[in-house]
């Protein structure tokens, strides 16, 4: 097992789509979404946890429509995964070393709070 | 005041446990304290200079007399027994110790309060004009629009990691007391030509070591587009605000860099782009935000002849000309209750101090009570019969201080008495400069006059929009004062210029009391205020005095 993918059921094999791409947080995705509109995966790297870039790069590809399998990957912390998911992430990559550190009760436990949110309930 | 669903509760309760469950990881070295600080500081906790800070958020300024009463609990129990108001509304509590953060949590969660986004880089609690829901001119409770920004932003997972922190400020009036022209984004709520309410949107003024005054965003949004044209705002400024520098991260930056038109460019492109899929806003959520913050009942007071009362005794009358302000209704008026007692830490109030204001207001001014960004507390519908007696009360706890808006009534940040960031102290040039005038008993000649002070270039003590803003520096080790003088936080906002060079802090005293007694000797009349002398004839004199005299 290389890298580690969790979603809301917990950690599974990361397994890469038929065509994917690692997206440049310096390039708006608006510019080339033609093309990336035909790619099935889409992974948006956090450099640092600290660094919330990655969350509006996934609600702005789900704004113009995208609609295949975004994940974020990188230095985030469990506590980060309701951020990930509620900002249009459909899961999180990380590496084993982390994994190490963050085991899977942790990222589950934070998957239970997904809808513990304001949003769920200021909209109609 | 907002009523807590109980959704809330339950959030709340989620985030106490979240934040020991994080404190626990930190604790067994799972995470780093870089991994845990914007956990930890989302939760309104500092390491400062001797101990820990929690700041507890006060939305919008507004608590009720059970929640004043529980802060009062915990500045006893968990605290050294005071608390200190803040420029930002909220309160600090400075002594605190790491192990016992959960349990204060814990307890703010049973009187429907928390410490959620008082700090950090997220949308920091919104704060609102004071007068809120009590002043004459007012086109709509603004409490209302921050209850739902309120709502909108704690926890807003797109927003929970900014380049930096984010200040919202909305007024419902056109006297500006919230100070919008200087946040991230100011909002002031407006009526069209056509007679809907909607927002006027200012973006990018702050403090801080670049002031800069807001700029107009939008003449007018719509209330049914706030939310969407706010997450388009926040969206450009989390892809787009600077990450490289940390005192070039603020969205102020980014306007001042990329020039307004091209950020209202993005901003706008963005919000048409977001528009047609933006959910609408629960009509029923704001139908009861609304009812919730609908004004009491004002026609039980009849006609009271104040002026009469107040010819019976001259320090009540003086007390009450200088702390209460009109109200909507004839027969209330609006009291600021000062924390600013000659000499005192300014903002302090001790615990009891803290129930005696929650008392007076449970039993006289239907039960609510505002912090001022200005340090003081406010009481904003007080009727008139109650004054005298809410009057003695105070004075009995030492709150009956009449300097509201005086040389005396001074907003300082904590400086180097607690803040591990500061430069100099300020809280003792507040307190000297509080009793030298006071000796002087020359004050209310004086008349309306704001001293604000900052222990750094950070500006938390809002020293930029001072009439006299005093600035604490490190020259080489010893503390160095510089003044600004023509700040103005309100509509007619400008920042402060500065004399020249600095004063040490044996020197700054005097330095105020000369430019002080300058104006008294100059002024046209009583009436000539000392911000209107100093629009009027300028800095040069004052140069003059100061540095060549
Ligand atoms: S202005 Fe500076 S010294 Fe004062 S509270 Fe802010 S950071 Fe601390």
């Amino acid at each position: 097992m290389t890298d580690i993918y969790i979603t809301d059921t917990g950690f599974a094999p990361y397994v890469a789509a038929s065509s994917t791409i690692t997206l440049s947080l310096e390039e708006a995705p608006e510019s080339y979404y033609e093309t990336l509109r035909t790619i099935d995966e889409v992974l948006i790297p956090f450099a640092t946890s600290a660094d919330g870039r990655g969350f509006s790069i996934a609600r702005a590809l789900r704004h113009l429509g995208y609609e295949g399998r975004v994940i974020a990957v990188g230095a985030l912390v469990s506590d980060q995964y309701r951020h990930a998911r509620q900002s249009g992430c459909d899961g999180v990559l990380i590496t084993k070393a982390q994994a190490a550190k963050m085991p899977e009760s942790h990222w589950l436990q934070q998957a239970q709070r997904v809808e513990t949110t304001y949003s769920t309930r200021i909209y109609a | 005041m907002y009523q807590y669903h109980d959704f809330d509760k339950d959030f709340v309760k989620d985030r106490v446990s979240e934040f020991r469950a994080i404190t626990q990881r930190r604790i067994d070295g799972v995470l780093t304290e870089e991994e845990y600080k914007p956990f930890r500081l989302q939760n309104g906790l500092y390491l400062q200079l001797h101990a820990y800070m929690l700041r507890i958020a006060i939305p919008y300024g507004t608590l009720s007399s059970r929640q004043m009463h529980k802060l009062a609990d915990i500045a006893e129990r968990w605290d050294k027994g005071y608390g200190h108001f803040t420029t930002r509304q909220n309160i600090q509590f400075n002594w605190m110790k790491l192990q016992d953060v959960g349990d204060v949590l814990e307890a703010l969660a049973q009187a429907d309060m928390h410490a959620i986004q008082t700090s950090g880089n997220c949308i920091r609690n919104v704060t609102a004009d004071h007068f809120a829901g009590a002043a004459k001119d007012e086109v709509e409770d603004p409490r209302i629009t921050a209850e739902l920004l309120r709502q909108w932003s704690t926890g807003h997972p797109e927003f929970a990691f900014l380049p930096r922190k984010f200040k919202i400020a909305v007024t419902g009036c056109r006297d500006d007391r919230a100070v919008t022209a200087f946040h991230d984004i100011g909002i002031q709520i407006i009526r069209n030509q056509a007679g809907e309410i909607g927002y006027r949107i200012l973006i990018g003024g702050g403090l801080g070591r670049t002031p800069l005054i807001g700029q107009v965003l939008s003449d007018f949004v719509p209330k049914a587009d706030l939310l969407c044209y706010l997450e388009s705002v926040m969206h450009i400024y989390n892809r787009y605000g600077r990450r490289d520098n940390k005192y070039k991260a603020r969205i102020k930056i980014l306007v001042q860099e990329n020039g307004l038109d091209e950020t209202k460019a993005q901003i706008e492109a963005h919000f048409h782009a977001i528009k047609q899929t933006h959910p609408p806003l629960s009509q029923a959520l704001v139908q009861k935000i609304t009812s919730d913050f609908a004004p009491p009942d004002f026609t039980k007071i009849g006609a009271f002849d104040l002026e009469a009362e107040c010819a019976l005794s001259p320090s009540f009358a003086r007390w009450v000309a200088q702390s209460t302000d009109k109200h909507r209704d004839d027969n209330h008026v609006i009291l600021t209750i000062s924390l600013k007692k000659h000499g005192a830490t300014p903002g302090d109030a001790t615990a009891s101090q803290m129930r005696i204001m929650a008392d007076i207001a449970k039993r006289y001014a239907y039960d609510e009570l505002r912090v001022s960004h200005e340090q003081n507390i406010i009481l904003p519908h007080v009727p008139k019969p109650h004054l005298l007696t809410i009057y003695n009360l105070l004075k009995k706890a030492e709150l009956a201080t009449a300097n509201t808006g005086l040389v005396s009534d001074i907003i300082a940040c904590p400086g180097l008495d607690y803040c591990g960031l500061a430069t100099a102290r300020s809280i003792p040039i507040a307190q000297q400069i509080a009793t030298h005038f006071d000796t002087l008993k020359s004050e209310y000649d004086i008349g309306p006059l704001k001293i604000k002070i900052s222990g750094c270039i950070n500006a938390c003590g809002h020293h930029h929009v001072g009439h006299i803003g005093i600035l604490g520096l490190d020259r080489a080790g010893v503390e160095n004062y510089q003044i600004t003088l023509g700040g103005d936080g309100t509509q007619d906002a400008a920042i402060g210029q500065r004399t020249g060079p600095g004063f040490s802090f044996d020197e700054i005293v005097g330095a105020i009391d000369k430019i002080i007694a300058h104006y008294l000797a100059k002024r046209t009349s009583r009436d000539e205020t000392f911000l209107d002398y100093y629009k009027r004839v300028g800095m040069t004199p004052f140069k003059d005095l100061l540095y060549h005299d």
